[in-house]
């Protein structure tokens, strides 16, 4: 027992000394381990902010000692502060082949696994090795690799360790990584020092050859004592590469934010036994107080925004340039680099907008393919949500340029939650550079004026900024309506100080003709819209489907209202068709054009068509489908139609345009007619983007809904259109135009005429009563239509003139006012078109003939009106009714009744029981076919039926 | 010749002239002008008893501005005591023979009751409508109305449309100047908007009845005895609009024979 205790307090005793021999891996305390200093030529901190300092020193410290092979450095990153730039530029590149070739030095012996060029040489470093020696090797500006912006290499005793600069995606500061350091290189601590203007000429005693390696004691340059070798400082110098020192570039830049705040610095390191530590410092000066950055410049950045078209009112390019610097600070030695701009809010002028074709055909880039957008994924969006290009110069003083891509930011779905987001994304995949920013294109809701603010613009310094729209039909702009100059605003805010801004209105381009080189527009432009209507199929009497295609060029004035009375008789059979509900059409308008056109608000059986917008500029527009459907009484008029379209252009959706057009029936033709008066504007603008209407098609095409009327006749669809005149948001300046387009049908001969008239009395039909009347026209189905229409009375029936004791003035009759006296009797057409029967009173209306007119007051559903004004005069001693214009409309059956006695306005002269009396009717239709008839008047005989009518004749 | 005949005589003389050139006789109220005449045939007429003539009267009726005169609701004629009517012997006509009818049919019905003729003529005149005339000719009738003997006035008119109207005038006897008395309301025959611009009617008929002969109506001229003629009062005609009643009375003359 007392062995076995003995023997564990050894083993105690071993374990108790071994830190000193196996010290954990890590960094070592305080400045041992890890410490940073940016200093000037005197040593002292270099901290004016955007400067090139004359050094930076990085001392790292590890506790790892060598013997141990799982505790020794494997990677380590070291964090620079955003800001802090290495140019590669600045010197020329050190090779592989000579990154690998072992010194050869006349003087002695080199350690150094490297022979890069004097020139490359970007700094020394000095590696501690286990037991405490210490050895200074060369640093060097090498060629990266593919995926790295640069590359600093040394070779201390053959082992070659690479450190590559990375760029943080969080912060677009630099990493410098080395990974997988050998295992086989024993070292405790690393002093590297980079130099920040390598061609100074105070660093020549450490390059190359010249860096004091025949004695490791001593420091730089120094002459060794008691050597028989000896060299001068000038041996390696490398010279200047320019005449002018001002224009010798650095290789280090100071940040130029954050002010007055220290810069941060930090390091992370792994062992191959995977152990891991971490290690932080702030710059500071030699008594270890913060080195706090100062003389923060403001942006020196001039923005510029220009259309790639002089033209007017066409589709333009857009580009956006921001030149940084001059390209000077960040490189010259001489030069102070100003912050890059974060931010910058385009203010662009009126007149400059959107052009809404831009999203025919466009994808959309979502927020997550934006997100995963790397130098490993560089296609993360798709090709078809491009919209323009992106190039960054300079950054990192590189002469190859990153190359990108604007995209299209799937709309609301965006950190903008906008309609018009941008996504740009940059890359350099040979540098492993990229970077992406955000913008986004707010258009004023009433006026269109844009304002296209980008946020999050590249950190990393550059000399250079480019964005470009894409130009053509499917710009993203449309260039001002009229020429001149076009300032704009930009006002841009830069990464030292985010929140304030610098206005720049130096800006502008012109806009020196019009369309393709045209003289410049007038204001306002023409109005000559083209209208082309019909009906597919041109048979008389037939169903058809009916189109009215509106069309305006580019020089037009917008559209803002239009009315369209259709040909005589072309008609729409409601019949079995419902309403849209007015609270349907109502949520429309406050729905998204996807929900629309998902799920369409009205319900198909209110459907009666669909309609074609083409909204745009040039020659390729935008076409967004609608749906037109069948709605109820609509400001004044008995019905409208509503046109639903979603507007929904690529993935723009814009919502829901409802344009409710009133339809008026003329009441004495019953030409139907879209009353622009009752009827909603044509808008001109959807959340800010003009929509430059220039194409409607109008499909009527339900089918058995239209049919055509009867007659032969040349007609025309006359449509009235409303230009926007200068002013679009004005109806102070519009005008109008009238459009006419031929329309005829053909094949009426084919039709037949023979409708069927019966008049029978009843109530005292002895002489001296006052009979009432009875009157059934039925046409034949499938006939012409009737046009016009005179029947004359026997002559022994008179006019009861005691018995007309009121009439209804034309002014009462147009106000729907006349009065209860003014009625004498009762009409009823029934008609397919209609589900229900037209009726109404018949009144005596005044007129401009000698005897007031019997007017057929026939009203339906929704306050639809026909009129049929008869005029009464007399032929051979008969009274004769005449109408004169009767609409080409189908009916199947007309029943008139007027009453006998007290209101009767016949009175009879004979006793139409003791003898047949005839009539005589003469009948023309809208084919100009004719019929004359000579009905016998049937009269209800109460004992001699025979003098009467048949029982056939009886029944209507 | 003695002084006071001299005078008479001369009065007559001038009296004999100025009836010889009557002209209508006018009546103005307000707006309102009605014209007026009235003719005996023949002029020469027994100094003692009757004989057979005719009396034409006539109206006209206008306004004195470019408004319209209000309607025309009643007339009264009314004919000098010495003249007689004697309807007796003629067919009596009703009033359901004739309205409605055309003229044609109103002759066909009672042509035998015929007792004269003239014209009828009114303007229509409805609200925003331009005034039309409505024409047609009168012919009389020897009727009855309420068991009273009267004068069937059937007007009929073909333009612009065919009307049928028939005015009953009730024949009554007064005491005073005016033995009989033809009074006649006017229906609306032009509804409610029209007035009558213009009337006229010339009575008298001869018939047989019974053998002998008759006139419809018979009149003498009762001059002093040693005058040539006298001056009567022979018509007294009163036009009653909706508020204001126009009189006027004509005097003619007639020379005695025997």
């Amino acid at each position: 027992m007392k062995v076995r205790i003995a023997l564990l307090a050894a083993v105690l005793v071993v374990l108790a000394a071994a830190p000193s021999a196996w010290a954990s891996f890590g960094f070592g305390p305080g400045s041992e381990g890890f410490d940073v200093a940016a200093t000037d030529k005197g040593g002292s901190p270099a901290n004016q902010a955007g400067t090139h300092p004359y050094a930076i020193e990085v001392d790292i410290g590890l506790n790892a000692t060598g013997g141990f092979s799982d505790g020794d450095l494997r990677d380590l990153h070291l964090e620079l502060p955003p800001g802090l730039l290495t140019n590669p530029t600045a010197v020329p590149e050190c090779t592989q082949a000579q990154f690998q070739a072992p010194r050869s030095s006349p003087y002695e012996t080199s350690m150094s696994g490297e022979s890069c060029p004097n020139q490359s040489q970007i700094g020394v470093v000095a590696v501690h090795s286990a037991g405490g020696s210490v050895r200074h090797f060369g640093v060097f500006n090498l060629v990266p690799p593919y995926g790295a912006p640069a590359a600093i290499g040394f070779a201390p005793y053959g082992t070659p360790i690479v450190l590559t600069p990375r760029v943080r995606e969080s912060d677009a500061g630099l990493t410098l990584d080395l990974d997988d350091l050998s295992q086989s290189f024993d070292v405790q601590a690393l002093d590297l020092t980079i130099w920040g203007t390598p061609w100074v000429l105070d660093h020549d005693s450490e390059r190359g050859n010249c860096l004091n390696e025949t004695d490791p004691s001593a420091y730089h340059g120094e002459l060794s004592s008691g050597s028989g070798l000896s060299f001068h400082a000038g041996t390696c110098t490398v010279g200047s590469p320019y005449p002018l020192s001002e224009l010798t570039k650095s290789y280090l830049t100071l940040p130029t934010a954050p002010c007055g705040a220290p810069l941060s610095y930090a390091v992370s390191a792994t062992s191959w036994a995977g152990e891991q530590a971490q290690a932080s410092v702030q710059g500071h000066d030699g008594e270890g107080h913060p080195a706090l950055l100062t003389g923060c410049n403001k942006a020196l950045t001039v923005p510029k925004v220009q259309l790639t078209s002089e033209d007017a009112a066409v589709g333009s390019g857009l580009v956006f340039n921001l030149d940084v610097n001059d390209g000077g600070g960040i490189l010259n030695q001489a030069g102070i680099a100003r912050p890059a701009i974060r931010n910058a809010v385009v203010s662009m002028p009126q007149g400059l907008t959107i052009n809404p074709s831009v999203g025919a055909g466009l994808g959309v880039c979502s927020a997550d393919q934006f997100a995963s957008f790397s130098l490993a994924s560089p296609a993360a969006c798709p090709n078809a949500s491009k919209v323009g290009t992106v190039e960054v110069r300079g950054m990192l003083g590189l002469s190859e340029p990153l190359t990108g891509s604007l995209y299209i930011a799937t709309p609301y779905a965006n950190p903008f939650g906008s309609l018009l987001a941008l996504y740009m994304v940059a890359s350099n995949p040979r540098r492993g550079l990229f970077v992406k920013s955000l913008g986004k294109i707010e258009p004023d809701p009433a006026t269109g004026k844009l304002v296209a603010t980008f946020e999050d613009l590249p950190r990393l310094l550059y000399t250079h900024f480019n964005l470009s729209f894409r130009e053509g039909q499917r710009a993203m702009v449309i260039s001002p309506p009229s020429c001149g100059d076009y300032a704009m605003g930009v006002d841009l805010a830069s990464w030292a100080q985010p929140d304030v801004f610098t206005h720049d209105s130096a800006s502008f381009f012109r806009i020196a003709h019009g369309r393709a080189g045209a003289p410049c527009p007038s204001a306002p432009g023409p109005f000559t819209p083209v209208l082309d209507a019909g009906s597919l199929n041109s048979n008389a009497g037939s169903y058809t489907p009916f189109y009215l295609h509106m069309t305006r060029s580019d020089a037009d004035q917008e559209i803002t209202s239009y009315s369209a009375t259709f040909p005589p008789g072309m008609l729409g059979r409601l019949a079995g068709i419902p309403y849209c509900p007015e609270a349907a059409i109502a949520a429309a308008e406050l729905r998204s054009g996807a929900e629309e056109i998902a799920h369409p608000s009205c319900p198909a059986a209110s459907s009666v068509g669909h309609t074609l917008a083409g909204y745009g500029v040039g020659s390729v527009l935008a076409y967004a489908p609608g749906g037109l459907y069948l709605a109820g009484p609509y400001h004044g008029a008995p019905l409208s139609i509503v046109a639903i379209d979603a507007a929904q252009v690529g993935p723009f959706d814009l919502g829901v345009v409802v344009v409710r057009s009133a339809i008026r029936i003329n009441p004495e033709t019953a030409q139907a007619a879209i009353d622009s008066s009752g009827s909603d504007p044509i808008p001109h603008i959807l959340r800010g983007i003009p929509i430059h209407l220039r194409d409607i098609r109008v499909y009527v095409d339900r089918p058995g809904f239209m049919v055509n009327g009867t007659s032969c006749d040349p007609t025309a669809t006359l449509s009235t259109l409303t230009g926007a005149g200068t002013d679009v948001f004005s109806p102070a300046d519009d005008v109008a135009a009238t459009a006419s387009d031929r329309y005829q049908l053909s094949d009426c001969a084919a039709l037949g005429f023979k409708p069927k008239l019966s008049i029978s009395l009843g109530g005292v039909t002895r002489r001296a009563g006052y009979p009432s009347l009875r009157t059934v026209v039925v046409p034949r189905p499938g006939d012409a239509n009737i046009a016009s229409a005179a029947v004359t009375l026997p002559p022994a029936l008179f006019l009861a003139q005691e018995h007309i004791v009121t009439i209804c003035t034309r002014r009462q009759f147009a106000a729907n006012a006349c009065p209860a006296g003014s009625i004498y009797g009762h009409v009823r057409a029934f008609t397919p078109l209609l589900e229900k029967p037209m009726e109404g009173p018949v009144y005596v209306r005044a007129s401009d003939h000698q005897v007031p007119d019997l007017v057929f007051a026939l009203r339906g559903p929704g306050g639809l009106e026909v009129d049929l004004a008869g005029r009464i005069d007399s032929a051979r001693g008969g009274i004769r009714a005449s109408f004169a214009t009767i609409p080409d409309a189908p009916v199947t059956k007309f029943v008139l009744r007027m009453p006998g006695g007290k209101r009767g306005i016949l009175s009879n002269s004979a006793n139409f029981c003791a003898g047949a009396q005839f009539a005589t009717a003469r009948l023309t239709a809208h084919n100009n076919k004719g019929t004359v008839m000579h009905p016998r008047l049937r009269v209800h005989c109460a004992k001699h039926r025979k003098h009467g009518t048949s029982k056939r004749e009886g029944k209507e | 010749m003695t002084k006071p005949r001299l005078v008479v005589a001369s009065i007559a003389a001038g009296v004999l002239a100025l009836s010889a050139f009557a002209q209508a006789e006018v009546i103005q109220r307000g707006h309102i002008r009605v014209s007026f005449e009235g003719k005996l045939t023949p002029h020469v007429l027994p100094r003692h008893g009757t004989a057979p003539i005719r009396v034409a009267v006539g109206a006209k009726i206008d306004p004195t501005d470019s408004g319209s005169p209000p309607q025309l609701r009643r007339i009264s004629i009314s004919i000098n005591r010495n003249g007689r009517f004697e309807p007796n012997g003629l067919p009596v006509c009703r009033l359901n023979q004739i309205q409605p009818s055309t003229t044609e049919g109103a002759l066909e019905a009672c042509r035998g009751s015929l007792v004269g003729q003239g014209q009828f003529s009114a303007k229509v005149l409805l609200s925003e409508q331009a005034p039309f005339p409505s024409d047609g000719r009168i012919y009389a009738f020897n009727g009855r109305v309420g068991g009273r003997p009267a004068i069937l006035a059937h007007v009929y008119g073909s333009k612009p449309i065919p009307t049928s109207t028939t005015l009953p005038f009730v024949i009554t006897r007064s005491k005073g100047t005016f033995g009989t008395v033809l009074r006649a309301s006017l229906p609306r025959v032009t509804g409610k908007w029209g007035y009558v611009t213009g009337l006229t009617m010339t009575l008298g008929r001869s018939f047989v009845y019974r053998g002998r002969r008759h006139s419809y109506l018979s009149a003498g001229c009762p001059a002093p005895a040693g005058f040539p003629g006298a001056v009567f009062p022979l018509v007294r005609a009163s036009f009653s609009f909706d508020k204001r009643t126009l009189s006027k009375t004509l005097v003619r003359s007639c020379q005695a024979r025997g």
